[in-house]
C-alpha cells in the first residue's frame, strides 16, 4: 500500500531469483494503483488489486494475498521492502511438508516466513481483527507453535535483504509529511507514537479475541478488474472489547506523542485528544504543544540519559583500572 | 425439600475470613448444591473447619506456601478437586440470592457467566468437563484482573454461546478495590488508594499481555500440588508456569511503567529515559517506594492534577451554552 518506490527495487531483485513459480503482488488500495508496466517483465509476476480499503491492514492484506495464491503449495511472504538474497539457493532443500521457517534479524525480517500454504491456513492465517502494524507476526507464530509443537525453524538473516527505512514510513507518517512540512524528529515522534499505540492495541485484540481457523475471515468479490471486500464479512470485536482497544490506542498515541501522562489524558475531554478512523487526527494546537511544551519537558530526561550513557563507560573503565592495579 | 443437583460450589479464600463467615452460612442454607468446596489459599491465619457452618456438604482444603493471591491458580486447583459434574464459582464475598434457582440453567447444558457490578462478572456456572477441556484459567497470569475475561474468550473461541447469570441471582458484600486486588493492605489513606489503583491497572495490563503472548489451553501444563501428611496441599515449585524470554521482559517492563506512570502521573516516555533503579518493579509490600516518590506524589502530582482540573473546568465552562 503506497510503497511503489520500494517495490520497484525489490520486485526486480525477486525477478532475478530463480526459485519461485509466481510472484503475487497485492496492491492494497494504494492511492495511485500499481501498474503492471512499472514492474519487471518477468512472466511470473502477477498483480492483483484490492479496492476500497482506507487503511493499511497487514493481517487482512496477507490473508487475502495468500488466499489468492490457490495454486501454490509453498508460500514465501516478503514485504514490499524485502527480497530473497542470491545466497539463498533452493529454499525447499531439506524441508518437509510441515516445515515452518520464520525470518530472523532486524528491520522487519522477523515478519517474513516460508511455509506450506496449508500450514498457514490451518492456523487461521493472520488475526484479522488487528489493525495497523505490530504483533500480527508474533500472534501467528504463537498459534503455529501451539499447533505444530517446536517445528518452527529460523531463516538465516542473510537469506533476506531489506531496504532500510524509518518506522515513520511503516506507520504511514509520510502521508502526514506530504500535507505539511515537518522536521525529521517530529516525524519520528509521530511514527513511534502510532506504532506504539498500534502494538498495544493489537496485543489487546489478541488477548480479547483469540484467533483460530474456526473464525470466519473476510471474503472478497472480483468485478473483473479489482477485488472488493464482501459486505458483512469483516470480523468485529465484541463491543466492550472494541471500546477498550480503541481507547487504549487513542490514549497511548497521545501520551507517547505529546509526553502527557496517560492518567491525565483519560480525564481530559475526548474532543481534545480524539480518536480517528485511521489514526488520531493531529491539529495545529497539538503541533504547537509538541514543538513547545513537549520539547522542553523531554529535555531534562533526555539530557540525564545522555549523561548516564556518557559517564557509564568512563566509570566502568575507572573500575576496571582500579581492579587491575597492582596491590599496594 | 429440593433434591441437590450434581453441583460443586467452589470458593477460594485468601485472608477473607470475615466475608466467608457471612457467605458460607447462606450457602449452607441453599438447597441446590451437593458440595461446597472451600480452598484456603495460604491465608495468614488458617481457616478452621469449626468456624464454618456444620453443613456436611462443606469441604475445606488448604494450600500452603503461596505468597500472593493468584485467582487463576487458586480456582484451577479448586476445580481440579471438585467431585461433581457442574461447577459454580462463588468468591468469598458472593452468595446466591433466593432468586438463584440453578436447576433450569443446568438443564440447558450450557455455560453461564456472571453479569453485573461488584465482581459478579467473574462468577460462572458450567460443566466441570467443559472447564477442564478449555484448560481452566491461564496460570501464567499473576494477581487479579482479566483471568475471567480470558476464560470467556477461550470458551467463545470454542464456538460456545455464553448465557448470562442475572445480576440479582448473586449477592456481593461491598468492599474496596484494594481488598479485591489484595495488592496492598486495606487502608483508607489517599496514598494507599492511589497506589492500589496503580497496581491494579498495571496488573490488568500485564495479564492482558500474558493472554496475548501466552494463549492458554488444556495442552499447557498447569501447576501440580502434593498433599502433605498434615493434609495441607503445596504446589511443586517447578510445575508453576512461568513466562520466560522476551515476552517476560516486555510484560515486566509494561507492568513497571504503567504502575509508576499511574501512581506519580509521569509520562511513560520519561520513565523509559530515567534509570530503572529509581523506578523499580512494584511489590506487594511497597518496597519500591522511596521518600522522594512520596514527596513527588504529594506535591508535583497533586499540582499537576489541580492544573488539569482547572483546565477541565475552563473547557467545560467554554463548551456550556
Amino acid at each position: 500500500m503506497n510503497r511503489r518506490e520500494h517495490l520497484r527495487i525489490t520486485a526486480a531483485r525477486v525477478a532475478a531469483w530463480p526459485w519461485h513459480q509466481q510472484h503475487l503482488i497485492l496492491d492494497w488500495s494504494s492511492e495511485r494503483p500499481l501498474q503492471r508496466e512499472e514492474l519487471p517483465s518477468d512472466p511470473r509476476v502477477r498483480v492483483e488489486r484490492v479496492e476500497g480499503e482506507r487503511e493499511w491492514n497487514i493481517a487482512r492484506a496477507y490473508n487475502a494475498a495468500i488466499g489468492l495464491a490457490t495454486e501454490a503449495t509453498w508460500i514465501l511472504k516478503l514485504d514490499a521492502d524485502c527480497w530473497p538474497n542470491a545466497v539463498w539457493s533452493d529454499p525447499l532443500v531439506g524441508l518437509c511438508a510441515t516445515s515452518l521457517l520464520i525470518g530472523e534479524g532486524p528491520e522487519g525480517r522477523n515478519g517474513q516466513f516460508l511455509m506450506a500454504r496449508s500450514a498457514f491456513q490451518g492456523a487461521g492465517g493472520f488475526h484479522e481483527l488487528m489493525r495497523g502494524w505490530g504483533f500480527e507476526d508474533k500472534d501467528l507464530r504463537l498459534r503455529l507453535e501451539r499447533l505444530h509443537g517446536c517445528r518452527l525453524q529460523r531463516l538465516p538473516e542473510a537469506a533476506i535483504g531489506v531496504l532500510h527505512h524509518d518506522d515513520g514510513l511503516r506507520a504511514g507518517v509520510d502521508q502526514v509529511a506530504a500535507r505539511w512540512p515537518c522536521s525529521a524528529s517530529y516525524r519520528r515522534s509521530l511514527g513511534k507514537a502510532r506504532i506504539r499505540a498500534s502494538m498495544l492495541a493489537n496485543r489487546l485484540t489478541a488477548a480479547h479475541a483469540p484467533w483460530s481457523q474456526a473464525v470466519a475471515t473476510c471474503r472478497y468479490d472480483y468485478d473483473g478488474l479489482v477485488w472488493r471486500l464482501r459486505p458483512g464479512t469483516l470480523p468485529r470485536l465484541p463491543t466492550a472489547a472494541a471500546r477498550e482497544v480503541e481507547d487504549a490506542r487513542r490514549i497511548v498515541f497521545w501520551a507517547r506523542f505529546l509526553a502527557i501522562p496517560e492518567v491525565l489524558i483519560e480525564q481530559m475531554p475526548f474532543s481534545l485528544f480524539p480518536a480517528g478512523p485511521v489514526a488520531p487526527p493531529v491539529r495545529w494546537w497539538h503541533r504547537l504543544y509538541w514543538h513547545g511544551v513537549r520539547s522542553i519537558a523531554v529535555l531534562p530526561a533526555t539530557l540525564l540519559r545522555s549523561a548516564r550513557n556518557l559517564l557509564q563507560p568512563l566509570a566502568q573503565r575507572g573500575l576496571g583500572r582500579r581492579a587491575g592495579s597492582p596491590p599496594l | 425439600m429440593t433434591p441437590p443437583l450434581d453441583l460443586t460450589v467452589v470458593t477460594v479464600c485468601m485472608n477473607r475470613r470475615e466475608h466467608l463467615l457471612c457467605t458460607a452460612p447462606v450457602l449452607a442454607r441453599w438447597a441446590w448444591h451437593a458440595e461446597h468446596l472451600v480452598i484456603d489459599w495460604s491465608s495468614e491465619q488458617p481457616l478452621r473447619r469449626e468456624e464454618l457452618p456444620a453443613d456436611p456438604r462443606l469441604r475445606l482444603l488448604r494450600v500452603e506456601g503461596e505468597q500472593a493471591w493468584n485467582p487463576s491458580r487458586a480456582y484451577n486447583f479448586a476445580c481440579s478437586q471438585a467431585r461433581r459434574a457442574w461447577l459454580l464459582r462463588l468468591d468469598a464475598d458472593c452468595a446466591p440470592t433466593p432468586a438463584f434457582q440453578p436447576a433450569e440453567a443446568i438443564a440447558t447444558g450450557g455455560v453461564w457467566v456472571g453479569s453485573g457490578p461488584d465482581g459478579r462478572f467473574g462468577q460462572f456456572l458450567l460443566p466441570t468437563a467443559r472447564f477442564r477441556a478449555v484448560g481452566g484459567f491461564n496460570e501464567a497470569m499473576r494477581g487479579w484482573g482479566f483471568e475471567d475475561k480470558d476464560l470467556r474468550a477461550r470458551l467463545e473461541a470454542q464456538g460456545l454461546e455464553l448465557a448470562l447469570l442475572p445480576a440479582d441471582w448473586i449477592a456481593v458484600i461491598p468492599h474496596s478495590e484494594a481488598l479485591r486486588t489484595l495488592a496492598v493492605p486495606a487502608g483508607s489513606g489517599r496514598l494507599q488508594r492511589s497506589r492500589s489503583l496503580a497496581l491494579k491497572q498495571a496488573q490488568m495490563l500485564a495479564n492482558r499481555l500474558v493472554a496475548a503472548h501466552r494463549p492458554w489451553s488444556a495442552q499447557r501444563p498447569s501447576s501440580r500440588y502434593r498433599q502433605e501428611p498434615t493434609g495441607v496441599w503445596r504446589a511443586e515449585p517447578d510445575s508453576i508456569p512461568k513466562l520466560e524470554g522476551p515476552a517476560a521482559v516486555e510484560i515486566a517492563q509494561a507492568r513497571r511503567l504503567v504502575y509508576w506512570s499511574r501512581f506519580l502521573a509521569v509520562p511513560e516516555l520519561f520513565l523509559e529515559l530515567l534509570p530503572e533503579a529509581r523506578f523499580p518493579a512494584p511489590d506487594a509490600a511497597g518496597r519500591e517506594l522511596h521518600w522522594s516518590h512520596l514527596v513527588y506524589w504529594a506535591s508535583a502530582r497533586r499540582l499537576l492534577k489541580a492544573l488539569l482540573w482547572g483546565l477541565r473546568l475552563l473547557l467545560q465552562g467554554r463548551s456550556a451554552p
